[in-house]
């Protein structure tokens, strides 16, 4: 193997030779080529994540580990993080995302935390369209395969169509556990003389070189990427899972690492790397399922391992427990003291380099460009009249843009170890803290057309769209995690969309005092007909103390008062109606709504304070993607009523559809109105009328019955 | 009232129906390791769980795998000799195929894993597990498995049925909860007369599909019915005390 | 003792409902291929047994299928013996 087969440029080598004062062997270079890939080493982007804050009061631990850590109180950490297996999800659907599963799992438990609920986003073709439909139901029976038997409930997501995920869907995988501070796990723990434990499944040659792999642009014709792809056992991750438990309630570990991308290599460096020690690894210790090379042991992404750092007197104990769960378990090698990363095979040194070179690749810069055609997607175009708002709304809610996405979460068991606290499909995921009455919330958020016509506008949105959501919940937010979907960052227009989303992002997350305590990068999103749209997806995550505090939608009674809190319209750029309604040409344009700091913190703070109220009784919705008219008609599915809703003399098309800005709709029974709008005292309020009848009436502009809705919005995806 | 609840490798209701019981005040709850020879306790548990979950992964046949166990001998004894002995979900997969029930589960007709609010009929309440139910009485229990359709062939069937053993049966819900229909038109999985619950003979061992215990600790999503079977037990053993 | 290579086959017995099986035809016919026709989806194990002749190594697969690898409720097996040199 050459150094560019490994994935290294003519400076890259140049590089190496000059760190190493030699030229790196075969092996070493393959080791090096993969460290320094993308996946494993974030050289595009190392330099744009510095800007997020890392710093928050709930921050116990930030990026740089297997996942970030929140205090969520009563002495509990919540671990969590999202990562992308976009590309083996597009190779082989069921198991590129049932590994998915299975590797965020692991980061949550190589923080000692038990894995308590995942989510996921998801990014598909059209319906009907290509592979669309059975890469979108390989996907979604992966993640129920996987998640389901290891006994992690799926209790929420994200699932998004659009004609640029066809062939490259996303797969974005959540996940978060519980800890006790004083229980977590760090990989910065290894000491010299420690010993280096293998726990789990054999080596064999699955996903060989998949981290490089992901690296690349996908082929059409992607068949002979087929042999990158590892396959995920379930049942063996519980058995991990139950083990490491385990093994750290028993005080037998001192480190632990999961194998993700680049396994034993990355996982055994990192280690030596952030503890300051070297490492020293014997070859012919790793229990293989098949004859294999040294380089295809050391970056084989077989699933269901873990890296165990032990010290020797503790082996015993260590092992033994691995024989109670059938895991295997074997001394791979031992922490030295000297910094240096050696590989031996039947007594020889065949690989030997410095921790520090596999764990620091250098920076890539690439050259940015402003989109030629920006200014152009950020005209609106489209001449914002609606020629049937009735037959407009019953798309927005009964396409695959806005339908009810039961379908995909039935198929989830979102109930195991019982905790969970809102139905799959609410706007807000929640599960029940152990030992106290709080609800941990979380919002899933991705506006792919609002990052592409703006993508610094269209991240902030996306980013405040979280916050906001948690908020009217009842939740103060903790931290964020997220995901960069892009495609390939050396077209110098891409690069500009990925550095301003992450400048949009990290802007809002200073403002409303949201740290950023993990995240996961995927580029070279694309395919030979073009690069998806740029995808940051975010998933924050926030604290309701009492869960008498939770606020949620359709509860709404006969009688009750509606209003609408906030500006009266957001933005009709990139939104749904402008997407199918407006000439309905599914190409986003205009910018969204323009996050303002100081309407978006009063709002927060307002929604937070009426949510304490519990004695006024409210369901509530944030205005989301359809905007108002979406909402109002969720409000009058779910609780099973009708509305009668007078816009005055507003526009009632902006009021109705245009999206973004902290705007929500209240229910509230007449006799709590007052104590109601005193909360909301100072921001703007409208009341839009009041529940009654079968029927969703905007006077003068729509009347749709209750049933008409609901077949629309539970006629599944189409 | 003592329970052993069993953990197979894979299984992933164990905690839950050990909390489910806890909280309705019926405790203690042993955990038994699947490998073990017998159960902790000293004089031998009241009852005996074998919980949710995928036992060895499901692999080879749902339960198949499990009710080879060692800890299986001293199941079987506990029910040759009279105990309470409860399979939910995995647990009754379990219970078909060391024959402990009759009958087997098989994939769900429309070959998905199902996961939702699930409405039953208890069509018997003179049973330790359903005496606090009404007779007739549909309650909401949440499913969630890919094998859960109940099949006995037709003459086995019907001897199932003229013998009562059928304990709990899906149901309508929504606004059709309170007209108390029962059968195979409600089965979320196709399953043969609409059969989510069975008892043996002896009336000892139970085994159903829908999950108690998920409708059990309140202020989660689905539900408290589950707390009524439970409730059945602490009553059957005199220990209960949940006023509500 | 002598060595064979098993293979059992599994299937759902006759008259059984096959929802894969149903599945997989429905599947194939809507792709064109017509021609195909009732498929059955089970399953497939082999492994070597050691035993004193072909007949006892037919008796401990027949205990083997009977004890785990079928549900005799629902499915049958069948299977081949090839002797291992």
């Amino acid at each position: 193997m050459n150094y560019r087969d490994a994935g290294l440029s003519d400076g890259e080598y140049l590089k190496i030779k000059e760190l190493l004062g030699r030229e790196p062997n075969e092996l070493e270079t393959a080791l090096i080529g993969v460290m320094w890939s993308e996946h494993c080493s974030y050289k595009s982007t190392r330099r744009l994540l510095a800007k997020f804050p890392q710093t928050g009061k709930y921050l116990v631990q930030g990026p740089g580990e297997n996942a970030g850590v929140v205090d969520c109180h009563g002495g509990w950490g919540l671990a969590f993080k999202v990562e992308s297996h976009n590309h083996p999800s597009a190779v082989a659907p069921y198991q590129g995302a049932a590994t998915g599963v299975g590797g965020i799992i692991r980061d949550i438990l190589a923080m000692g935390a038990r894995p308590a609920a995942s989510m996921d986003g998801l990014f598909f073709g059209m319906p009907g369209q290509g592979k669309s439909d059975v890469l979108a139901e390989g996907i979604v029976e992966g993640i129920a395969g996987y998640g389901n038997a290891v006994g992690v409930p799926t209790i929420g997501g994200k699932t998004f169509y659009d004609p640029c995920f066809e062939g490259n869907p996303l797969v974005n995988a959540f996940s978060c556990g519980l800890v006790r501070l004083d229980k977590i796990v760090s990989s910065k723990t290894a000491r010299a003389g420690d010993l280096a434990v293998l726990l789990g499944s054999k080596t064999g040659r699955d996903g060989i070189a998949g981290a490089s792999f992901a690296s690349k642009e996908l082929d059409e014709g992607n068949r002979e990427s087929r042999g990158h792809i590892q396959i995920g056992d379930p049942f063996e991750e519980k058995l991990l899972i139950e083990c490491c438990l385990d093994l750290r309630d028993n005080g037998l570990i001192l480190s632990m690492q999961d194998m993700g991308a680049a396994g034993i290599l990355s996982s055994s460096s990192e280690i030596a790397h952030k503890s300051g020690t070297g490492i020293e690894i014997f070859r012919e210790r790793i229990p293989l399922r098949e004859k294999m090379a040294p380089w295809e042991i050391f970056l084989s992404e077989s699933q269901e391992r873990m890296l165990l750092i032990v010290s020797t007197d503790k082996y015993d104990a260590v092992k033994a427990m691995a024989e109670h769960y059938a895991l295997e378990c074997a001394i791979v090698g031992n922490i030295t003291g000297d910094g240096r990363y050696r590989i031996i095979e039947d007594g020889a040194c065949i690989a030997d380099l410095p921790v520090g070179i596999l764990g620091d690749a250098p920076a890539a810069d690439w050259p940015s460009a402003v989109p030629a055609d920006l200014d152009d997607r950020r005209e609106f175009g489209g001449d914002m009249k609606s020629a049937d708002p009735k037959a407009d709304l019953l798309k927005l809610i009964g396409s695959a843009h806005g339908s009810c996405r039961h379908e995909i979460w039935v198929q989830y068991d979102c109930q195991v170890q019982l905790r969970t606290a809102a139905e799959p499909g609410e706007p807000v995921s929640a599960l029940r803290m152990p030992e106290s009455d709080g609800i941990i919330a979380f919002a899933m958020e991705a506006e792919p057309w609002k990052c592409r016509t703006d993508p610094k506008v269209g991240a902030m949105e996306t980013m405040a769209h979280s916050v906001r959501l948690l908020a009217l919940a009842g939740a103060d937010a903790l931290g964020m995690t997220n995901c960069l979907n892009f495609p390939s960052p050396e077209n110098p227009e891409n690069y500009y969309e990925l550095t301003q989303c992450v400048e949009g992002l990290a802007a809002v997350c200073r403002d409303l005092e949201c740290p950023v305590v993990s995240g996961n990068v995927s580029l070279y999103n694309e395919t030979p007909r073009g690069g998806i749209y740029p995808t940051p997806l975010v998933v924050t995550a926030g604290l309701v103390p009492h869960y008498a505090y939770f606020v949620s939608g359709g509860h709404a009674h006969d009688g009750d008062d509606i209003y609408l809190v906030g500006p009266s319209a957001g933005s009709l750029g990139s939104s749904r109606w402008q997407m199918l309604c407006n000439g309905g040409s599914l190409k986003p344009r205009g910018v969204t709504w323009r996050f303002d700091a100081a309407l978006e913190r009063d709002f927060i703070s307002k929604a937070l304070f009426v949510s304490r109220k519990a004695d006024i009784k409210k369901s509530a919705r944030v205005v989301s993607g359809g905007g108002l008219a979406v909402a109002l008609a969720k409000e009058a599915i779910y609780s099973g009523v009708g509305m009668d809703i007078d816009l005055a003399d507003k526009n009632p098309l902006e009021v109705l559809f245009s999206e973004g800005g902290p705007r929500a709709v209240y229910i509230i029974p007449p006799a709590a109105s007052e104590k109601f709008l005193a909360c909301w005292k100072g921001y703007p309020v409208t009341r839009l009328g009041r529940v009654g009848g079968d029927s969703l009436v905007v006077r003068g502009f729509l009347e749709i019955h209750r049933d008409e809705l609901a077949g629309a919005f539970f006629g599944g995806v189409k | 009232m003592r329970t052993a609840v069993v953990v197979f490798p894979g299984s992933n209701c164990d905690r839950d129906v050990a909390r489910a019981i806890l909280d309705c005040g019926l405790g203690p709850v042993d955990m038994v390791w699947h490998d073990d020879d017998d159960f902790k306790s000293h004089d031998g548990p009241d009852l005996v769980v074998l919980p949710g979950g995928f036992s060895y992964g499901d692999y080879l046949r749902s339960g198949a795998l499990a009710a080879k166990s060692r800890i299986m001998k001293a199941v079987r004894e506990h029910a040759d000799s009279g105990g309470l002995l409860l399979g939910i979900c995995n647990g009754f997969q379990i219970l078909t195929e060391a024959r402990l029930l009759p009958g087997t589960l098989m994939p769900n007709n429309n070959l998905r894993f199902i996961c939702a609010p699930c409405h039953v009929r208890v069509e018997r309440n003179d049973t330790p597990f359903t005496k606090a139910f009404k007779e007739g009485q549909v309650v909401q229990f949440p499913i969630a498995h890919h094998q859960g359709l109940y099949f006995l062939p037709p003459d086995d069937l019907s001897a199932l049925e003229s013998r009562g053993q059928v304990v709990f049966r899906y149901a309508a819900g929504g606004k059709c909860a309170d007209c108390g229909d029962a059968g195979e038109a409600y089965s979320p999985n196709g399953s043969v007369n609409g059969i989510a619950g069975i008892i043996n003979k002896r009336g000892n061992v139970l085994g159903l599909m829908p999950h108690p215990e998920r409708s059990t600790l309140k202020n989660l999503i689905r539900g408290t019915d589950g707390r009524i079977f439970w409730q059945s037990l602490g009553e059957y053993f005199d220990v209960w005390r949940d006023k509500g | 003792m002598k060595r064979f290579s098993v293979d059992v086959t599994v299937l759902p017995k006759d008259g059984v409902l096959d929802i894969q099986g149903k599945a997989v035809e429905r599947t194939l016919k809507r792709g064109g291929y017509s021609a195909v026709d009732d498929v059955r989806v089970g399953r497939f194990i082999r492994f070597v047994v050691e035993a004193e002749d072909e007949a006892s190594a037919g008796t401990l697969v027949d205990s083997v299928s009977d004890d785990l690898l079928s549900n005799g409720l629902i499915e049958s097996y069948s299977y081949t013996l090839e002797p291992l040199p």
